[in-house]
C-alpha cells in the first residue's frame, strides 16, 4: 500500500498544480478555462520534442509557448466572457483544446511518446522509492505553499484576492487588469509545471492531458475553489485512488473512485448547512 | 423503406438517397436533443450535463429492455422517457439537499461516473453491443417527427406561461423567495421535460444505429449541443437553423479534397477554426458579452 502511495507521487503533484490553477481562475477570474488542456499540450509536447537537443532549451521554449498561448487566449477570448453565462467559457475552452489536439496530431503523430528518465529508483527499508517522483512532489508542494503565502501575506496577494470583487470595486476607480494578468500568469506557470510532470512520468497522449484536466477541475469543485483546501483534498483523492488500485480490478477503479467523489461532495457540506439553518 | 435491414439492402435506392435520408434523420435527432437542452441551458441558464446522462441512460434502458426482456420497443421508449425524468429529478433533489452544490459540477461528475459504470457493463446487451429489436426506419422517422413537433409545442407554450417566466430566473432564487414565489415546480418541470426528451432521443438513436456503447455518455455530445444552443440565443425557432448549420459544415468539408493526402485532422482544424470564428463574431455582433456591453 505504501509502495502504491509512493508510486502516485507524480499524480499527487500534478493534481495539486492543476487544481490550484483552476481554483485561481474560478475564484478570482470567475472563468472555467478548459483550454488549460491545450496549454498543457504546448508544455508537454514541446518539452518531449526538444528534450533530446537540450533539456534547458526544452524547458524554456515549452514555458514560453505555454504562457503565451494561455495569455493570448485569455486576453482575446476569456477576458470577454467574464461574468457571462455559465458554459460559454467551457465551450470556447473545448474548441481550443480540440483545435490544438488536432494540430499536434498532425505535427507529432499519434505514436507512443515516453521519456526515459534512467534508473531513479532507490530501495529504502524494502520499499522502492522513485527519487524524481518525490522531488517533483516536493517542488509542487513548495510552489503551492509559496502561492498561499503570497496571497495571504503580501500587498499584491491581497490585491489579487480582492480582484474577485472587480465589478463592485470598479465603481471606486480601482483597475484590476494588472492583477488579473498576474493571476493568469501564475495559473499558467502551474499548468506548465504540471505539463512537464506529465511529460516526464506518463505516456504522452492528449487523452492523458484531458484526463488530468478533468480530475484537476473536479478537485477544484470539491475544494469549493478555495486554494487552501486543495492540498488536503488532493491527499484524500490520491489515498482513495491508491486504495482502489490496491483492492480493485482495473476496470472498477474509476467507478469506485467517482462513486466515492459523488458521495463525498453530497455529504461534505451537509453538517455546515444544517448548522446554518439552526 | 420497410425496416432497417431493408433500408440498407434495397437495391433500388441510390447511395445518394440513402445519404440524404441519413442526413435528415440525423438532423431530426439533433433538433430533438437541442430543443430540450435549449430549455434548460439557454432559457433556465442551468448548464446540465445530466442531459448527456439522460441521453445515455435512455439508450441503455432501451437496449436492455428490448434485448433482455419481452418489452416491446414503444413501451421501452416510454420507460426510457420516465427514466430520463428521474435522472434530472434526482439531480434537482441532490442540489436541493446540499445547497452549496452547483448543479453543473455535480451533473458533470455524475456523467463521468455513469460513463465508467457502463464501460464495465459489456454484458448489458447479451454479450455484444448490438440491439436485436430494431424499430423500422419509417417508424423512427414518424416517431422523430411527432416528438419534434410535440417538444416544440410543449416548450414554446411553457416559456410563454407564468411557470416558464419563473424558470427563466434560476439565478435569482433568493429574489423569487423574497417575493413569495414558489420556483421549485417550474424548475422541476423544465428539468423533467429536458431529461425525458433527452432519454427518448438516446433510445431512438440507439435503435437507429443498431447498437449502444459508452461513447453515448461522452462529453462530446454536450459540446455539439452547446454550440447549437449558443448560436440559437433566446429564440427557440433558431435551434432548427443552428442545427442545420452544425450538421452541414462537416458534411461540406467532407467533399473538399486535400492535396497533401487524406488528413482528417486538417478538416477538424478547419471545422474548429470556423466554429471559433462563427461564435466569436456572433457574440461580438450581438453584444452579448458583458465587457462589450
Amino acid at each position: 500500500m505504501i509502495q502504491i502511495l509512493l508510486g502516485l507521487g507524480w499524480d499527487f503533484g500534478i493534481y495539486i498544480l492543476i487544481s490550484s490553477a483552476f481554483c485561481l481562475y474560478l475564484k478570482y477570474l470567475k472563468i472555467l478555462d478548459f483550454s488549460f488542456c491545450a496549454s498543457m499540450g504546448f508544455g508537454a509536447f514541446l518539452f518531449w520534442q526538444l528534450h533530446s537537443i537540450n533539456i534547458w532549451l526544452a524547458l524554456s521554449i515549452s514555458l514560453i509557448f505555454t504562457i503565451s498561448f494561455g495569455v493570448i487566449s485569455y486576453s482575446t477570448i476569456f477576458s470577454k466572457l467574464k461574468n457571462s453565462f455559465e458554459g460559454l467559457d467551457l465551450l470556447f475552452g473545448l474548441i481550443l483544446t480540440d483545435l490544438i489536439q488536432n494540430i499536434f496530431l498532425i505535427l507529432f503523430g499519434s505514436n507512443i511518446k515516453v521519456l526515459d528518465l534512467g534508473n531513479s529508483k532507490v530501495e529504502f527499508f524494502g520499499i522502492v522509492i522513485d527519487i524524481f517522483s518525490l522531488g517533483y512532489l516536493a517542488l509542487a508542494g513548495m510552489i503551492y505553499l509559496l502561492l498561499l503565502y503570497i496571497l495571504n501575506n503580501t500587498t499584491n496577494g491581497l490585491k489579487i484576492k480582492s480582484s474577485r470583487f472587480e465589478l463592485q470595486l470598479a465603481n471606486l476607480g480601482h483597475n484590476f487588469s494588472k492583477y488579473n494578468l498576474l493571476i493568469v500568469g501564475l495559473a499558467l506557470f502551474y499548468i506548465y509545471l504540471a505539463s512537464v510532470g506529465i511529460a516526464l512520468s506518463k505516456t504522452l497522449q492528449f487523452s492523458v492531458l484531458i484526463n488530468f484536466t478533468i480530475k484537476g477541475w473536479i478537485l477544484a469543485i470539491i475544494s469549493n475553489n478555495i486554494l487552501s483546501k486543495v492540498l488536503y483534498n488532493s491527499l484524500i483523492f490520491i489515498f482513495i485512488e491508491a486504495l482502489a488500485i490496491y483492492f480493485l480490478d482495473k476496470n472498477f477503479r474509476d467507478v469506485i473512485l467517482y462513486g466515492f467523489i459523488i458521495f463525498w461532495i453530497i455529504i461534505k457540506d451537509l453538517p455546515r448547512i444544517k448548522l446554518n439553518h439552526l | 423503406m420497410d425496416n432497417y435491414q431493408g433500408f440498407t439492402s434495397n437495391q433500388t435506392k441510390s447511395p445518394m438517397n440513402l445519404y440524404l435520408w441519413n442526413l435528415v434523420i440525423n438532423y431530426l435527432f439533433l433538433v430533438l436533443g437541442s430543443m430540450s437542452f435549449w430549455l434548460i441551458y439557454r432559457w433556465s441558464k442551468i448548464l446540465n450535463f445530466g442531459h448527456v446522462t439522460s441521453f445515455g441512460i435512455g439508450g441503455y434502458c432501451y437496449a436492455i429492455l428490448t434485448t433482455q426482456t419481452l418489452v416491446d420497443p414503444f413501451t421501452a421508449l416510454f420507460l426510457s422517457f420516465i427514466l430520463g425524468i428521474l435522472v434530472n429529478s434526482i439531480l434537482f433533489w441532490v442540489t436541493k439537499i446540499n445547497s452549496k452544490l452547483n448543479i453543473s459540477s455535480f451533473s458533470f461528475i455524475l456523467n463521468i461516473f455513469c460513463y465508467f459504470l457502463v464501460i464495465n457493463s459489456t454484458t448489458i446487451t447479451n454479450g455484444n453491443l448490438g440491439i436485436v429489436n430494431i424499430l423500422a426506419i419509417s417508424n423512427i422517422i414518424l416517431a422523430l417527427l411527432s416528438l419534434v413537433f410535440l417538444e416544440y409545442f410543449i416548450i414554446s407554450n411553457f416559456i410563454k406561461s407564468q411557470c416558464g417566466i419563473v424558470a427563466k430566473s434560476f439565478n435569482s432564487q433568493n429574489l423569487l423567495s423574497n417575493l413569495g414565489i414558489n420556483f421549485e415546480p417550474s424548475y422541476i418541470f423544465a428539468l423533467a421535460i429536458s431529461g425525458g426528451f433527452a432519454a427518448v432521443n438516446g433510445a431512438l438513436s440507439a435503435s437507429f444505429i443498431g447498437y449502444i456503447d459508452p461513447s453515448v455518455l461522452h462529453y462530446g455530445f454536450i459540446f455539439t449541443l452547446l454550440i447549437i444552443v449558443n448560436l440559437a440565443c433566446l429564440n427557440l425557432s433558431q435551434v432548427f437553423l443552428s442545427c442545420c448549420l452544425i450538421l452541414l459544415i462537416p458534411e461540406l468539408l467532407r467533399f473538399i479534397e486535400i492535396p497533401i493526402g487524406n488528413l482528417s485532422e486538417l478538416k477538424n482544424i478547419v471545422f474548429d477554426l470556423l466554429l471559433l470564428f462563427l461564435l466569436y463574431s456572433f457574440f461580438n455582433s450581438q453584444n452579448l458579452t458583458p465587457l462589450s456591453k
